[in-house]
């Protein structure tokens, strides 16, 4: 039987990174509103940029970071090399 | 059956817990089993796409404030004079709430122990609480943060705040004391 204790993870790390931009994004929500109050417009829209890459990076974790073990099924996910042994 | 009656008497008349809604719904329950835990259960997977979404709303939380924030800045705002009501009348070493220049921006004149007038917006330069007039301080405090305003000049004494509260020009005509402009200070 083989361990699933690689994918596993990259499935925590997944999460691990996921919860830490967050976080991130939440301090840079609170920056904004700070500069905003205070009238410093000019670092607005770094700060924004800032919270846009969070997100995009967010969406690629999302979308695109999976165990390259894996395939996709109908059935969810299934290791290629299991397949050969069925 | 007389026994599912009491049940739904007990439950309907008197006050009851879990445990009696559950024998009460239980033969319903063998017909169409429904497992509590299984749907309070979140998968990982669910978990992250939930990130995902708190993410999303975080960037368009920070880009909406700022962008309000930038076009408010950029609006030039022509002021209508308007005349305080009720300013001639304050005793000195006392305030007043007002609104200027719409009903929407709350303000507050201060008339100071040696009978000068001074209006500053009242919303708290740091995070917008209102802030009030300390007679015994003779300065305008915030309750949320502990910042303080100069009540001469509405500059920041101490506190959180990082600039002077908005500064609200005030002419006396013919006895009244009006508002003529408002600005943000730097």
């Amino acid at each position: 039987m083989r361990t699933r204790t690689g994918s596993a993870a990259v499935f925590q790390a997944r999460l691990i990174m996921l919860i830490m931009i967050n976080v991130a994004q939440l301090w840079i929500l609170a920056a904004t509103v700070d500069a905003a109050l205070a009238g410093h417009f000019s670092v607005l829209l770094p700060l924004v940029i800032a919270s846009g890459i969070c997100f995009l990076i967010t969406l690629s974790i999302l979308r695109w970071w999976k165990p390259t073990s894996r395939t996709k099924t109908s059935s969810g996910y299934v290791r290629a090399s299991d397949e050969k042994h069925r | 059956m007389s026994n599912l009656s009491e049940t739904i008497k007990r439950v309907v008349d008197d006050r009851s817990d879990e445990t009696d809604v559950r024998i009460a719904t239980a033969p319903y329950q063998a017909d169409f089993p429904y497992e509590r835990d299984e749907e309070a259960h979140v998968t990982r997977r669910e978990f992250c796409n939930f990130l995902g979404l708190t993410s999303a709303a975080l960037f368009v939380g920070a880009a909406g404030f700022a962008a309000k924030a930038a076009i408010d800045a950029r609006e030039s705002e022509s002021f209508a004079a308007a005349p305080i009501e009720g300013a001639e009348t304050l005793a000195p070493n006392a305030s007043l709430n007002f609104h200027y220049p719409t009903e929407r921006d709350s303000a507050i004149l201060i008339r100071t122990a040696d009978g000068t007038y001074h209006a500053y917006g009242q919303k708290c330069t740091h995070l917008s609480c209102p802030v009030y007039y300390s007679r015994d301080h003779q300065r305008l405090e915030c309750p949320c943060h502990e910042g303080a305003f100069d009540a001469n000049t509405g500059n920041v004494l101490y506190g959180p705040p990082p600039r002077p509260l908005d500064a609200i020009a005030i002419e006396e005509r013919e006895g009244q004391v009006w508002a003529i402009s408002r600005k943000a200070v730097s």
